[in-house]
């Protein structure tokens, strides 16, 4: 089913933490403790979502898209979504969006955004140190599970 | 251990604030009983605290740790940390409910914390942490004479971090030296060197900040502090030095190891702050020189944010953003390490000089 062009989506701020670094944005999921790596055209989309742009206004950016591309585009941002790190909007406010970094209609060569998923940071980001430590403490955690020092 | 008799109050079990208030009364009877010790002024990364203290075993065994800190000023502080242990001043922690230990995540018990409360109990060493974000805050041990290495290296870190946090910095685990005009993160998992060449760095004259935690700021450039003034050496390690220093021995898990307060052996080495120029990544290879390549701010944060965490965990996740933040102003490298540390610690004199 065809993502209405009106649609909008909202970062779920409370649950990640993400950071736009020399092009590459870096998001981290506090509840999963899966983190992201988007590159390239995802990052590209990122920032436009991230600015405030409608689905129609992202896919309305690019040249031409092929049946392919458009599979493409709605897989990723619905990814996004699956991940819990984008939301559809509510509340549509014209005022909250940030204009000057909205795409261009027509202005840019279509390339499959993806992100990079990874997942092996998850036993230090949601270890509890309460729980998950074998008799000796604190920084020793249960056998099976890393530890730190 | 056991706890001395506390008085029967449940009226804490859903209410952050009434908590908050117990552990004050707890504080307040502790001074009853023991007298205040100690009463000294800490600046910590800019914020300036007064530390109080009930009885004098909890200051004998965390106050030299931040000595370096004191400040001699007539300025209000804006914070005020208070300390007691239950077994010398006879003044029972307020022990968590089985209730409120159901929702305990990240040494956080949510079930008395909320925007302005917040409550954190390390279990596996009896300490528990008390902060109203409003500026007042309490921290108590069961028995402060016992106390582990982790916490007298590295004393009140949830008391700290959550002050530090709305200003934006982070408590973060991370080696870091430099000299007078900037310092180098040096992070990574375990064993991967970085506490042994901070201390190769402070013996051969480069300023230090620490061999484990530092605090980091998230502004352009980050900044990094020194908060606890000790150094660690593995027993391979202390050899040459043993003669010139007083180190004193501890065990951690299976290893015996040494430290020695850094502010008494190389006072004027201390780099209170720094803007940070870069975050190194160590690996040692085994070859004799070190060298550094470029990494990318992904290997930065592998290497960073979730040892940061795990050690010093927030609990609202301001500390992975302030981390992720920091990382978006800060060049990174793999610092491949060598074993001719009189080379290493040229090269990164020579890097932090821009050569």
């Amino acid at each position: 089913m065809p993502i209405p062009s009106d649609r909008y989506y909202e970062i779920v701020e409370q649950d990640i933490a993400h950071e736009m670094i020399d092009g590459e944005a870096i998001i981290i999921h506090f509840k999963s403790g899966n983190y992201y790596s988007l590159n390239g055209m995802a990052a590209i989309v990122w920032g436009w979502l991230q600015a405030g742009a409608t689905y129609g206004e992202v896919s309305e950016a690019f040249e031409e898209l092929k049946t392919d591309d458009v599979a493409a585009l709605r897989g990723f941002v619905e990814g996004l979504v699956s991940e819990g790190i984008l939301r559809y909007g509510t509340s549509f406010d014209a005022h909250a969006r940030k204009a000057d970094l909205l795409p261009l209609s027509g202005h840019t060569v279509f390339l499959a955004p993806q992100f990079d998923k990874y997942n092996d940071m998850q036993h230090l980001l949601l270890s509890d140190p309460i729980h998950e430590v074998d008799e000796r403490g604190w920084p020793h955690a249960v056998a099976g599970s890393d530890q730190t020092s | 251990m056991t706890s001395s008799v506390r008085p029967l109050s449940r009226i804490y079990e859903t209410l952050p604030g009434a908590y908050f208030r117990e552990a004050r009364e707890a504080y307040q009877r502790a001074v009853r009983n023991a007298g205040i010790s100690h009463n000294v002024l800490l600046r910590v990364a800019g914020i300036l605290i007064q530390l109080r203290f009930a009885g004098d075993v909890a200051q004998r065994m965390i106050l030299p740790t931040l000595a370096h800190l004191i400040e001699d000023t007539k300025d209000t502080p804006q914070w005020i940390f208070h300390c007691w242990d239950d077994a010398s001043t006879r003044s029972a922690m307020p022990m968590p409910t089985a209730e409120m230990k159901n929702d305990h995540r990240r040494n956080c018990l949510h079930k008395v914390s909320d925007r302005r409360y917040v409550a954190f109990y390390q279990e596996w060493m009896e300490v528990l942490s008390f902060i109203d974000r409003e500026g007042e805050a309490y921290a108590c041990y069961l028995d402060a004479s016992s106390l582990p290495m982790y916490e007298r290296a590295a004393p009140l870190r949830q008391v700290f971090n959550t002050a530090l946090n709305l200003r934006g910095c982070q408590i973060v685990h991370a080696a870091a030296v430099g000299d007078n005009e900037a310092s180098l993160l040096i992070a990574g998992p375990p064993r991967s060197g970085k506490s042994t060449l901070a201390v190769q760095c402070l013996l051969r004259g480069m300023r230090y900040q620490s061999d484990d935690l530092c605090i980091l700021s998230h502004d352009c450039p980050p900044r990094s502090w020194s908060l606890y003034n000790v150094a660690k050496i593995r027993e391979e390690g202390v050899g040459p030095i043993s003669s010139e220093l007083p180190l004193e021995a501890f065990t951690e898990g299976e290893e015996r190891k040494y430290f020695f307060h850094v502010n008494t052996s190389f006072p004027d080495q201390i780099l209170p702050v720094a803007p940070v120029k870069a975050l190194l990544i160590p690996k040692i290879t085994g070859e004799p020189i070190s060298r550094l390549s470029p990494a990318t701010a992904l290997d930065g944060m592998r290497a960073l944010l979730p040892y940061s965490i795990s050690e010093v965990p927030t609990a609202d996740n301001s500390g992975e953003k302030i981390i992720l933040k920091a990382l978006g102003h800060l060049p990174v490298y793999h610092l491949h390490l060598g074993s001719n540390s009189d080379q290493t610690c040229l090269m990164l004199k020579d890097f932090l000089r821009g050569s």
